[in-house]
């Protein structure tokens, strides 16, 4: 999923901060969501490549790889692989990132990289002093999207989880996390990991969501005759 | 050293969290035990129908009462909760249906509630995407919709930023009477010392009662529903049908929510939540049936709950003879949801004053007591709500401390 994502989030803070235009990298994928908000505040679409990418007119289904173009998201990407979090970090084109916010990306980056490998403790069995620290790189990360399908960020998920709902279903209820149309199969690890780190749990002890069929969309005409 | 509480609710339902709310706004500090988490049964898997038409005439005042507490509950929980009163069409596809329609609704009426009967030109001009199969409709107006989950939610927050306790992922194994009277109440983690407790335990509600020795004619019936794909918006009323076989409504995100029934739920129900491979496809086929234009909808996900249905499918509430400071609010028959608000208020009532504002004797446990279900023996809930030795009467209770 070599991909830049556009996400409403980021239309509306372009429009918050009085910006009549908006850069999207060619082959990005923008939202749904984000599309409407565009096309409503009627925003110009510059593309960041020479050839036509408009919002309006990019597929969501269809997944196009970037050209080569080292952008801080895709150094998140090959650094972390596709299980761990920071892949979601939406960053709408490279240019928009300060020196010192990709310092810090690379550093969050790298950090997990070695939590991953177990070079380094877990945020979790860290002591007191660095909760701290962890928790202000965690609060940094709570505008990301763990629910792609309904746009649900990080920080949605954990207030969930701090005002008592401890399963995926629960949360589910209250967030809508993992009620869009993939029903949870993108983001539901994604939810497991945050429970996880926030009730200082293990991941294998956190159960999933009820397996719910159809496993697949199915239209009411076919699912009728089944 | 066991806790004490001034109220121990048993289930962290709606109900729970509803009655937690009336009691922690007067200033009592209930505490409320859910086995698993906040709104993990019934109302955590329900559709969200808040209405009025076609309940038993005896939940009528509390129904339409309810309707008026809905209207302004955002504002009292400080949440949205996607309500949605844009009407109720309960559709009729063959003459016997709309005969039998025709004299529920002279019925409803004459309890009060405002509702009319349509032919097939006025429903078209209200829903205009009902298919061929519908002569005629019953509409009542103030009938809408709720997201479920977030009224549950609501409640439970505002009942916890008011005080109340609550206690999730821990199961009630007992309830220790000392003299007949409840004394504590035994979880599989830890002991409350509290002399009321509330029965709001939904399809569990038997069980609980069993722990007192009291029992209810319940029994769990098995109920499954699926969701559509978001779609446009088509149309915002509640939808149901003549005899009850489906329901259904589009959120306010996009989806179809729809529900239905086969007829066999009541057999059916075994351990866990199963699905049925025949269920899905017969409310699939209902939805195509009265609404041609969603065929090629995809449906998303299936589930299913499971429905407390009493004998005479009204709930059981208020205080008991037998079992002084055991409270029942359960049993709601698979159409408590609407009611939420107003129950949570009206057991509010009754333990804070002894009374309630609108009456509950209707649905007093001792209707059971000979067997069958019958009018209540008790006197407009008198016996069983009044006398001092069976209501402890928190009001006074606060004050004296």
């Amino acid at each position: 999923m070599q991909c830049v994502f556009i996400f409403a989030q980021q239309v509306e803070k372009i429009i918050a901060a009085g910006k009549r235009d908006i850069e999207i990298p060619e082959g990005a994928r923008v939202s749904a969501a984000a599309a409407d908000l565009i096309k409503h505040h009627k925003l110009k679409i510059k593309t960041a490549a020479a050839k036509s990418a408009t919002a309006t007119n990019v597929p969501q289904t269809e997944t196009r790889p970037l050209p080569e173009q080292p952008t801080p998201s895709q150094d998140t990407q090959a650094g972390t692989s596709a299980k761990t979090a920071p892949v979601d970090k939406p960053t709408a084109s490279g240019d928009e990132i300060s020196d010192e916010e990709l310092e810090a990306l690379v550093d969050r980056v790298i950090e997990r990289f070695k939590q991953i490998k177990g070079i380094a403790p877990t945020p979790s069995k860290q002591k007191q002093g660095a909760v701290d620290e962890s928790q202000r790189s965690a609060a940094d990360d709570d505008d990301m999207i763990i629910c792609r399908c309904e746009e649900i960020t990080k920080g949605e998920i954990k207030t969930a989880i701090r005002n008592g709902m401890q399963t995926v279903n629960g949360i589910k209820r209250i967030t809508r996390a993992g009620m869009g149309l993939c029903q949870g199969q993108t983001c539901q690890r994604l939810v497991i990991r945050i429970i996880a780190e926030e009730l200082r749990q293990s991941v294998a002890d956190i159960e999933p969501t009820t397996a719910r069929g159809p496993v697949r969309p199915l239209s009411l005409a076919v699912f009728a005759n089944s | 050293m066991p806790e004490k509480a001034d109220v121990v609710i048993i289930g962290g339902g709606v109900m729970g969290c509803a009655i937690a709310y009336n009691l922690a706004r007067e200033g009592l500090k209930p505490v409320v035990i859910e086995k698993s988490d906040i709104g993990g049964e019934a109302s955590g898997a329900n559709g969200g129908g808040v209405r009025q038409s076609a309940r038993n005439l005896k939940e009528m005042p509390l129904a339409i009462e309810s309707i008026q507490i809905y209207g302004q509950l955002h504002e009292e929980l400080g949440m949205d909760l996607e309500y949605v009163r844009e009407g109720n069409l309960r559709l009729c596809t063959s003459e016997e249906e709309l005969d039998t329609m025709r004299k529920s609704v002279e019925n409803q009426k004459a309890a009060n509630l405002e509702l009319e009967m349509l032919d097939r030109k006025q429903v078209l001009s209200i829903n205009p995407h009902i298919g061929n199969k519908v002569i005629g409709a019953s509409f009542c107006l103030t009938d809408g919709h709720v997201n479920p989950f977030l009224v549950t939610y609501a409640f439970f927050q505002k009942a916890k930023n008011l005080g109340a306790r609550i206690v999730t992922h821990e199961e009630v194994k007992d309830i220790r009477l000392q003299k007949n009277k409840v004394s504590a109440v035994i979880t599989d983690k830890q002991t409350f010392e509290t002399d009321l407790v509330v029965n709001a335990a939904g399809v569990a509600g038997r069980k609980v009662a069993n722990m007192v020795g009291l029992d209810l004619p319940m029994r769990p019936v098995f109920s499954e529903a699926m969701i559509t794909e978001p779609y446009p918006p088509l149309f915002k009323q509640m939808i149901g049908h003549a005899k009850g076989l489906f329901y259904g409504r589009q959120t306010v995100h996009g989806p179809f929510f729809w529900g239905g029934f086969v007829g066999t739920e009541q057999f059916i129900h075994r351990e866990g939540k199963p699905l049925f491979h025949f269920i899905g496809p017969t409310i699939s086929n209902m939805v195509i049936d009265f609404f041609p234009i969603l065929k090629d909808v995809n449906v998303i996900r299936t589930w299913s709950g499971l429905i407390a249905q009493i004998s005479d499918a009204i709930p059981v509430l208020g205080y008991t003879e037998e079992v002084p400071g055991f409270v029942f609010a359960t049993g709601f028959s698979g159409h408590g949801f609407g009611l939420a608000p107003v129950i949570g208020r009206l057991i509010g009532e009754l333990i804070m004053d002894c009374q309630t504002s609108i009456p509950i004797s209707d649905f007093c446990f001792g209707r059971f007591s000979k067997g069958g279900d019958q009018e209540c023996a008790c006197q407009g809930n008198a016996v069983c709500s009044t006398v001092t030795a069976v209501c402890p009467n928190k009001r006074e209770w606060l004050k004296s401390i």
